[in-house]
């Protein structure tokens, strides 16, 4: 028979072993959630999971369009279609701001079960992130459809090379990165709810932050033009440098690399992804110290 | 033999921080300065919801220092007040929320059924939700595979089983619910409240699990307002106030003891007594309960006689007046109404009674209200008007039976108003 001792939790212990034991004992509870999760929100709609590409399609159309034909960005070398160079970005960030505000809100909307049952409340976070991962497989599945459909079209524009073996690394940066975050505000949600505000914001500025819109090798002039201007020696590569902890940064760069390659994305960027690594490892460490240092008073703030 | 310790709670408190009260603003000045600091304040105040550390006003104890043991295989009752911390104790034991200080000791799996209900989604069948509420109360995928039709059964709501679950009466969603928490098989059951929900028969049946369970060697924690319940499932019992265990013995004492402390509480009491009003000729000034002990009380037992008294005043007289009374249930059937009429000949002895305070005593039989709440309205009428004097609701009491083994043969029926007694008699 199992003994269980309920005290006050020290607040430096991050993890005991009875913890551990309890994730494991409701491993059955996180996937049934994430079945849910992913089962009401086609249900009882028309497009079901074509909600998952139409979304990010329809964006892509809008950003070729935009930045294309009005602001006529400059494209690096080759040629690589606007549509497919946004659309390759856009598939990871969808699924990042996604799964970020689905997180920030998940300790509210789950409050029912917060207050009246017990199971270990990280589950809850982590269930609209690997949730989320169900629409970017489908909307990866979309993009690599597209991808087939230039190699064949337009040739030269899509260049396969050893690069792809390194996206299940990038995907499984952009779910630690998104799962850190979400560790952090969805503990400040529940007890700051202005939060869910915020992050919605916040999605749609990193949606601009990030390289998805314009290509990466554009940070450099603009960082350039902004030391001229400031007159501070060093000012652009400081620049440059702190943009690279970037998480999303490495990313999406190496999403362009795995898929488009090429002589603009020939190279994956190892630079970025090792400091957007560290960025990242750096977040989900400290995000699930803070949440379970919240942990206890869920109940009580909820 | 000694039986195993399975629940040990030492020193239990929790302590939450209550709101103060927000100051008023006055000047239009003080409102925009408010306005301009609120951000600051707001911060302040929700980031001090999670520090309950320090000693000042607004710490408000939810448990203090509570202290039991639990054997294996008993049923224990927790009884109390609204906001003595039979919840708070229940969310603590089922480690929904940490306590502030002590700690409780638990051998084995508990399962707790705070309201059922918890984590259905209107929007997935009855069988998914069957699965999700399992996953959520502990259980894992196979044991869910292997009782899937066990819970159905039970529930009674196959044929609505692959149906949305929003689709459902209340009714349903609570025997499901119900279901999947009865079928969880733990070792140490903890139950809030689960029989205010379902229909009569629903809730023997539940009753009855439970009672399964308890017989199984389980330990079940119970808490709830039904004295009846807990008189027939639990074998000891707690008693809780404002925070702290007042009482810890066998259900008998507990319910007794609870008994008193609700009638010192509440402000009837058993006893209502009204001002006394100058422009009125005629009028009530107290209405009492009394049991058989010449106390006053608002709980009785099915078996015990209930004296209901009533003391009013003529200041003026005047003809063809008379009382009645008539008792209604919570759900606000009148049981019976009862009159003065047969006092005199003309039916207004009322009218006759010189000027002052007189008493009427009237009594409720013995062995005929069944376990539930009454209400007591007292109306003065004359012979052109029925209700000169309308004092509705004006005192309540509470019916128990600890006494008899009618509860737990199910012969208080939800269909039956009464349970009077009736002469049965075997023939030669």
């Amino acid at each position: 028979m199992s003994e269980l001792k309920i005290k006050k939790r020290k607040s430096w212990q991050l993890f005991s072993k009875r913890d551990i034991i309890d994730l494991i004992k409701y491993k059955d509870l996180l996937f049934t959630l994430v079945k849910r999760d992913v089962n009401v929100v086609y249900k009882q709609s028309v497009l079901g999971f074509g909600w998952a590409i139409v979304k990010p399609l329809i964006q892509m159309v809008i950003f070729t369009f935009l930045f294309t034909y009005i602001a006529n960005v400059q494209m690096d070398g080759d040629n690589v279609p606007y549509a497919v160079f946004s659309f390759v970005a856009l598939v990871p960030f969808t699924y990042f701001s996604a799964a970020l505000t689905a997180s920030t809100s998940s300790l509210i909307s789950n409050e029912a079960f917060i207050t009246k049952v017990y199971f270990p409340r990280i589950i809850i976070p982590i269930v609209p992130i690997i949730a989320k991962l169900v629409d970017f497989g489908v909307a990866f599945a979309v993009l690599i459809g597209m991808l087939v459909y230039y190699y064949y079209s337009s040739p030269g524009s899509i260049n396969i090379s050893y690069n792809i073996l390194v996206l299940p690394i990038l995907i499984a940066m952009l779910v630690a990165f998104s799962l850190g975050i979400s560790l952090w505000f969805s503990a400040m949600a529940i007890q700051y709810r202005d939060l869910n505000q915020i992050v919605t914001f916040l999605a749609q500025l990193m949606m601009y932050a990030a390289p998805i819109v314009w290509p990466y090798s554009r940070l450099m002039s603009i960082a350039n033009d902004a030391e001229k201007w400031i007159g501070i020696k060093g000012f652009a590569n400081f620049i440059e440098t702190a943009y690279s902890f970037f998480p999303l940064a490495g990313i999406i760069e190496g999403f362009r690399s795995a898929l488009i390659g090429g002589s603009a994305y020939g190279e994956m960027p190892y630079g970025l992804l090792l400091n957007g690594g560290i960025t990242t490892l750096f977040l989900l460490i400290t995000g699930l110290y803070f949440f379970r240092s919240k942990e206890s008073i869920f109940a009580d703030v909820a | 033999m000694e039986k195993e310790t399975v629940i040990k709670v030492s020193n239990l408190s929790k302590r939450y921080r209550i709101g103060l009260k927000d100051e008023m603003h006055d000047s239009l000045a003080s409102s925009i300065s408010a306005f301009l600091k609120s951000p600051f304040k707001s911060f302040k105040k929700l980031k001090n919801l999670s520090n309950t550390s320090d000693d000042s006003e607004d710490i408000f104890y939810a448990l203090k220092n509570i202290s039991f043991e639990v054997k294996k295989g008993e049923v224990l009752g927790i009884v109390g007040m609204n906001g003595a911390g039979k919840s708070t104790l229940l969310k603590v034991l089922s480690r929904i929320t940490e306590p502030s200080t002590g700690e409780i000791e638990i051998k084995g799996r508990v399962a707790s059924l705070l309201e059922v209900g918890t984590g259905f989604h209107p929007d997935l069948t009855g069988r998914e939700n069957i699965f999700l509420n399992g996953t959520i109360l502990g259980m894992t995928k196979k044991e869910i595979i292997e009782k899937m039709e066990e819970i159905i059964e039970f529930s009674g709501v196959r044929k609505f089983i692959d149906t949305p679950v929003k689709r459902y009466s209340s009714g349903m969603r609570v025997r499901l619910a119900f279901s999947v928490a009865a079928n969880l098989d733990p070792e140490i059951l903890i139950i809030d409240e689960v029989l205010a929900v379902g229909d009569y028969e629903f809730q023997n049946k539940c009753l009855g699990k439970m009672q399964d369970v308890a017989n199984g060697g389980k330990t079940i924690l119970f808490v709830s307002h039904n004295m009846a319940a807990v008189n027939q499932l639990c074998t000891r019992a707690i008693l809780l106030k404002k925070g702290e265990k007042i009482a810890d013995g066998t259900v008998a004492e507990i319910i007794d003891c609870y008994r008193d402390n609700s009638n010192a509480a509440s402000n009837s009491n058993g006893c209502v007594i009204l001002q006394e009003k100058t422009e009125l000729s005629f009028q009530l000034l107290k209405a009492s309960l009394i049991n058989e002990k010449e106390e006053l009380s608002s709980y009785f037992e099915h078996v015990e006689k209930i004296k209901f008294d009533i003391e009013f005043l003529i200041s003026e007289q005047a003809s063809n007046y008379y009382i009645y009374v008539h008792v209604s249930d919570s759900n606000e059937n009148v049981l019976f109404v009862t009159s003065d009429e047969h006092l005199s000949a003309d039916g207004y002895l009322c009218g006759q009674l010189p000027n002052g305070k007189h008493n009427y005593s009237v009594d409720f039989p013995a062995h005929f209200f069944k376990p539930g709440r009454y209400n007591i309205t007292i109306n003065f009428a004359n012979k052109f008007h029925p209700t000169v004097q309308h004092n509705q609701n004006i005192l309540s009491f509470e019916i128990v039976d600890t006494k008899t083994t009618r509860g737990s043969r199910q012969l208080y029926r939800k269909e039956a108003v009464t349970a009077p007694e009736i002469h049965w008699e075997l023939k030669k």
